[in-house]
């Protein structure tokens, strides 16, 4: 028998790969790009630089012969996994292929996701994880559980050594939504993203509840509701324009510093906006995310966790071409107060920040915890004590500025001088006290007003008393708890010097296995 | 002894005493409502038990509320914390003149009945404790005997309830009853932690109902208004 001649082999190999590119069939793919999705292919050529994407594993095949699976073809086994660039910055990325027996997760499947991750954990690049899949593929039995539980022991070791990013295009019950839940930043595209650990059929089968599957975990169910999620966008080519967006962001993993960027925004720009933009009547509402944008470089502001925890603004912007985490009270929220929800969503924030060398700019107008039984007994005083955790174990530079109210429990919280900011700066109406001048009032001087001939008036002078002696930045400032108090239209100098002065900054911390933050 | 109602002759026959404490008090909108916990847990309704335990709590509460609220300043309704120990006291609450239905709402593992005793009407929610349960006609083990039913209520679909973020003081209201509105548009002003919280819309729509006015105190998750 002739041996094959290098051409031969050559057609043979284009022939093979020619099969596997074509996933599961046209007839599969048209009714992909039916339900309003793009396949695994062409989500990835979305994601990365034209032309850049290296694709491996593609003649990986299952080993399963139960059920009569060795009749089934599953061309790369459901997931396309590889490299590319991301604004010319290396990536890895795998996409489950939906159109292959429904990117059901089997051993083979499940290997080729750990070996990315190993990959990824080496080299120290980003990890950016598409899921469209139907589940574990219930063929390959303990298998596929196996093949879940590797992926979520590397999700775990790669958290804090490389950005790990998940987007939800389809469906992900069950187990297989903690590998998401185990990332740093979690996508859902509207109407097509959803993810439950029990989908609407078991639920109402177990105790009747009758909800559909968008609504119980679609994008906005996760991003509003839940927390879950952190983006939610209308359609897949705004979702990896975002993750694309984000990455710029980002160092490539725990031991780089975030890439900086010429900025053509003046770091001197003042503004005298600002000094407008914040009422000095504390009871006045005003839009946080203003004040933010009109301090950062070109006003660009990535926010994230956007629809939750709206009392709370957390996201990446730069000043002077340094990626900064901003964590921001927004006043016209719920008045701006820390409850549950926002004290998880910050402290969140927070630690990604430390773990990635992103420099922290806190800007406070708080006028402290929600109070009632719903938060008490929802555990604020764990949630909250995460917030207080977070600022205190980051070693990142950290620099707050207290906008107007900073009271009691919340000032600490939002990293204050003593959970180790290392400039703090106030604007002149900033008021940071034990509590509010009323609340003050009534315990201080209780005596002397109930005694009064008219207690009302009485009251309103101690009030007013107070207020100017004390509702000022002036006594934090004289001990030196804040460092400098200064014009607002003066914040972004301000701030790009803060962040110049801290950005050698070494801190270390006792040496220790991991610490016990309260979850 | 005063006339006494079925629902007195179902506990008394028992010989059960209901702890009925009251969680929210609320003055707001058309009617008062109040939220009131019962303990222990209603048994399931059967050949009408329930329904009438659920009666006479609900009878006692309105009644004891009205008594409270006409005897104080009608802006003054702190009635929250107050607790009834209703067995002893049902025959001299009496049932004359007081009529009630059962109302549908969102939520129903807690039964909402709309009261009215000589003319003022009351809403009033009894929000069973979970775990302590009455000693109710047997059911097979294992099995809930009060299954959760689905949360979303008959509200008509296009119909968006606004429901107070948190509790506070309504300062102004901005929109009246078919008024158009648009995702932005500031409906009303609520005083909350010593803020003037603008609540706005979050799409466009048409304002069916208002269902508070300036001056009155809210609850988180009250429904406020009703925009379609």
């Amino acid at each position: 028998m002739p041996y094959p001649t290098i051409d031969e082999l050559i057609a043979q190999l284009e022939e093979k790969k020619r099969a596997i590119r074509a996933g599961g069939g046209s007839e599969r793919v048209q009714k992909q790009h039916e339900a309003g999705k793009l396949t695994a292919r062409e989500r990835l050529a979305k994601l990365f630089d034209p032309d850049t994407f290296t694709e491996l594993d593609m003649f990986v095949e299952h080993r399963c012969t139960s059920f009569e699976m060795d009749k089934t073809v599953a061309p790369g086994d459901g997931v396309v996994t590889g490299f590319g660039h991301v604004n010319g910055r290396l990536v890895y990325a795998f996409a489950q292929d939906f159109t292959v027996i429904g990117g059901s997760l089997g051993e083979m499947h499940a290997k080729k996701i750990t070996k990315l991750q190993d990959l990824a954990m080496r080299v120290g690049a980003p990890l950016v994880g598409i899921n469209d899949s139907g589940g574990a593929r219930i063929q390959e039995g303990v298998d596929s559980l196996s093949g879940y539980g590797e992926i979520f022991f590397r999700n775990t070791l790669a958290s804090g050594v490389i950005p790990q990013i998940s987007v939800l295009a389809g469906p992900s019950a069950g187990g297989a939504v903690y590998s998401p839940a185990l990332t740093d930043f979690v996508f859902m595209a509207r109407g097509i993203g959803k993810m439950f650990i029990t989908g609407p059929d078991v639920i109402k089968a177990a105790i009747g509840e009758e909800i559909s599957a968008e609504e119980l975990g679609g994008a906005m169910a996760h991003n509003q509701l839940s927390g879950n999620a952190h983006f939610a966008c209308d359609t897949e080519e705004e979702l990896f324009a975002t993750i694309r967006y984000l990455l710029s962001f980002l160092p490539q993993n725990n031991l780089e510093d975030p890439p900086r960027t010429e900025s053509a925004d003046d770091p001197q720009r003042t503004d005298e906006s600002l000094i407008e933009l914040v009422p000095t009547v504390p009871s006045k509402p005003y839009d946080m995310r203003d004040l933010i944008t009109r301090v950062v470089d070109g006003g660009e502001f990535l926010e994230v966790h956007r629809l939750f925890a709206q009392n709370i603004v957390v996201g990446f912007g730069r000043l002077n071409g340094q990626p900064v985490g901003i964590v921001a009270n927004q006043p016209r929220i719920m008045a701006g107060c820390l409850d549950i929800n926002a004290s998880d969503k910050a402290a969140r924030f927070v630690r990604f920040c430390d773990a990635f060398n992103i420099p922290l700019v806190t800007l406070v107008d708080v006028p402290g915890y929600l109070p009632g039984s719903a938060q008490e007994h929802g555990g604020v005083i764990r949630h909250g004590a995460k917030l207080l955790y977070a600022y205190s174990e980051a070693t990142v530079p950290k620099i707050t500025l207290i906008i107007r109210k900073s009271y009691g429990g919340a000032y600490l919280a939002m990293c204050s001088r003593h959970l180790g900011a290392d400039l703090v700066i106030a604007w002149p109406q900033a008021e940071i006290a034990v509590m509010g001048p009323e609340g003050a009032s009534n315990i201080i001087f209780r005596k002397e007003i109930r005694e009064a001939s008219d207690p009302e008036v009485r009251r309103q002078e101690m009030i007013d008393e107070y207020r100017q002696n004390f509702s000022n930045p002036y006594q934090a400032a004289k001990r030196g708890y804040v460092d400098m108090v200064i014009n607002p239209q003066d914040t972004r100098p301000t701030l790009i010097a803060a962040l110049d002065m801290a950005a050698t900054k070494r801190e270390e911390r006792p040496r220790k296995k991991h610490g016990n933050i309260p979850l | 002894m005063a006339e006494t109602g079925r629902g007195a002759r179902a506990m008394e026959r028992r010989h059960q005493s209901l702890a009925v404490s009251v969680l929210r008090v609320s003055r707001g909108g058309p009617m008062g409502r109040v939220t009131v916990r019962c303990s222990p847990r209603l048994p399931k309704e059967q050949n009408g038990v329930r329904g009438s335990l659920g009666a006479a709590v609900v009878s006692a509460v309105a009644y004891h509320m009205l008594s409270s609220w006409t005897a104080l300043d009608p802006s003054v309704h702190a009635r929250r914390g107050a607790r009834w120990s209703l067995a002893g006291r049902l025959d001299a609450v009496g049932m004359r003149g007081i009529h009630r239905e059962r109302i549908e709402t969102r939520k129903p593992n807690m039964p909402t009945y709309q009261v009215t005793i000589e003319g003022q009407t009351f809403e009033v929610t009894v929000e069973e404790m979970r775990g302590a349960t009455m000693p109710g006609p047997p059911t097979r083990a294992g099995h809930d005997p009060h299954p959760a039913a689905p949360t979303r209520g008959p509200a008509r679909r296009g119909e968006r309830p606004i429901r107070a973020p948190m509790p506070g003081k309504i300062l102004a209201v901005h929109v009246g009853e078919g008024d158009h509105v648009s995702a932005g548009t500031v409906l009303c002003v609520l005083e909350a932690m010593k803020m003037e919280n603008d609540l706005l819309a979050s799409g466009d729509g048409i304002v069916r109902s208002v269902r508070m006015r300036p001056g009155d105190t809210v609850n988180a998750g009250d429904v406020m208004m009703v925009i379609e």
